[in-house]
């Protein structure tokens, strides 16, 4: 893909063509960044619930102690919903803003102005 | 031509322009506090779960690193607080990263006050979730941050 300061699209094909892959590449990096960091913290609560369970039949941990350890994996879990709805708007939040950049970038390009300062940083 | 059929889409985008905003970029100063928060409370789990540090007779060993935390939390959060919006959307967005952030915190001043109190966290399965709670709220400020 052309790199934005040389983009200058004649068509709108052309123009479309590249948004494409830049949200193919956005979509990309999201469900990366996403999946492991989710399935981790599931995980993560998991393994402390069947610890915490286990030191207290062994009588290793108080009731309090229990008490007080399962309440922090529920506030984990809350912890991962929260994450998971936030992340959905940052998805749309990037989808916006990478096809903005394209445009902006072709529209830089091809008419010298700068619409959108706040995602084109000119060197 | 070219150029103003582009200039007129650029128009009809940029009067939508405020409708679009689903996300408030965020300083990434917040990051930077809420790494170090997390940092911290990385190591005072591995201390707890190695038992060098479980409980409350050995508390002292690692105080300053809590204190650290919740400093850096605080100080992320106050940036969080800070956060411009638009619009509903993106204040939906802001209310959710000040709460994964206040959650962090939460989690941090529980498992304080824990270990002051028992004589080990050891296998409780309590310094784990603090650890993801404040790891998520982290993984937040990044993305936003990068908008």
């Amino acid at each position: 893909m052309t790199d934005f300061p040389d983009f200058a699209p004649s068509t709108m094909t052309e123009l479309m063509k590249a948004i494409k892959s830049d949200l193919s590449d956005a979509f990309s990096d999201w469900w990366r960044q996403n999946k492991t960091a989710i399935a981790g913290a599931i995980r993560t609560v998991s393994q402390s619930a069947v610890e915490t369970q286990k030191s207290l039949l062994k009588g290793h941990i108080s009731e309090d102690l229990a008490d007080i350890a399962l309440h922090s994996q529920k506030a984990a879990l809350r912890q991962v919903l929260r994450h998971t709805k936030l992340m959905s708007l940052v998805l749309l939040q990037s989808v916006v803003n990478t096809i903005f950049r394209r445009i902006g970038w072709a529209l830089l390009n091809q008419t010298g102005i700068n619409f959108f300062p706040e995602l084109i940083a000119e060197s | 031509m070219k150029k103003a059929i582009l200039f007129g889409c650029a128009m009809t985008l940029l009067s939508s322009c405020g409708m679009l905003s689903f996300a408030p970029s965020v300083d990434a100063k917040a990051t930077t506090n809420l790494e170090d928060a997390t940092a911290s409370m990385s190591h005072i789990a591995a201390c707890i779960e190695l038992g060098s540090c479980a409980g409350r007779n050995q508390i002292s060993q690692v105080e300053d690193r809590y204190v650290d935390a919740f400093s850096k939390v605080n100080l992320a959060l106050s940036i969080a607080d800070k956060t411009e919006t638009s619009g509903d959307r993106d204040a939906e967005a802001k209310m959710l990263f000040v709460d994964e952030i206040t959650e962090c915190r939460d989690a941090i001043k529980r498992q304080y006050e824990a270990h002051k109190q028992f004589p080990t966290l050891q296998n409780a399965g309590l310094a784990a979730p603090t650890v993801v709670i404040c790891e998520l709220a982290t993984d937040a400020s990044r993305a936003l941050s990068r908008l």
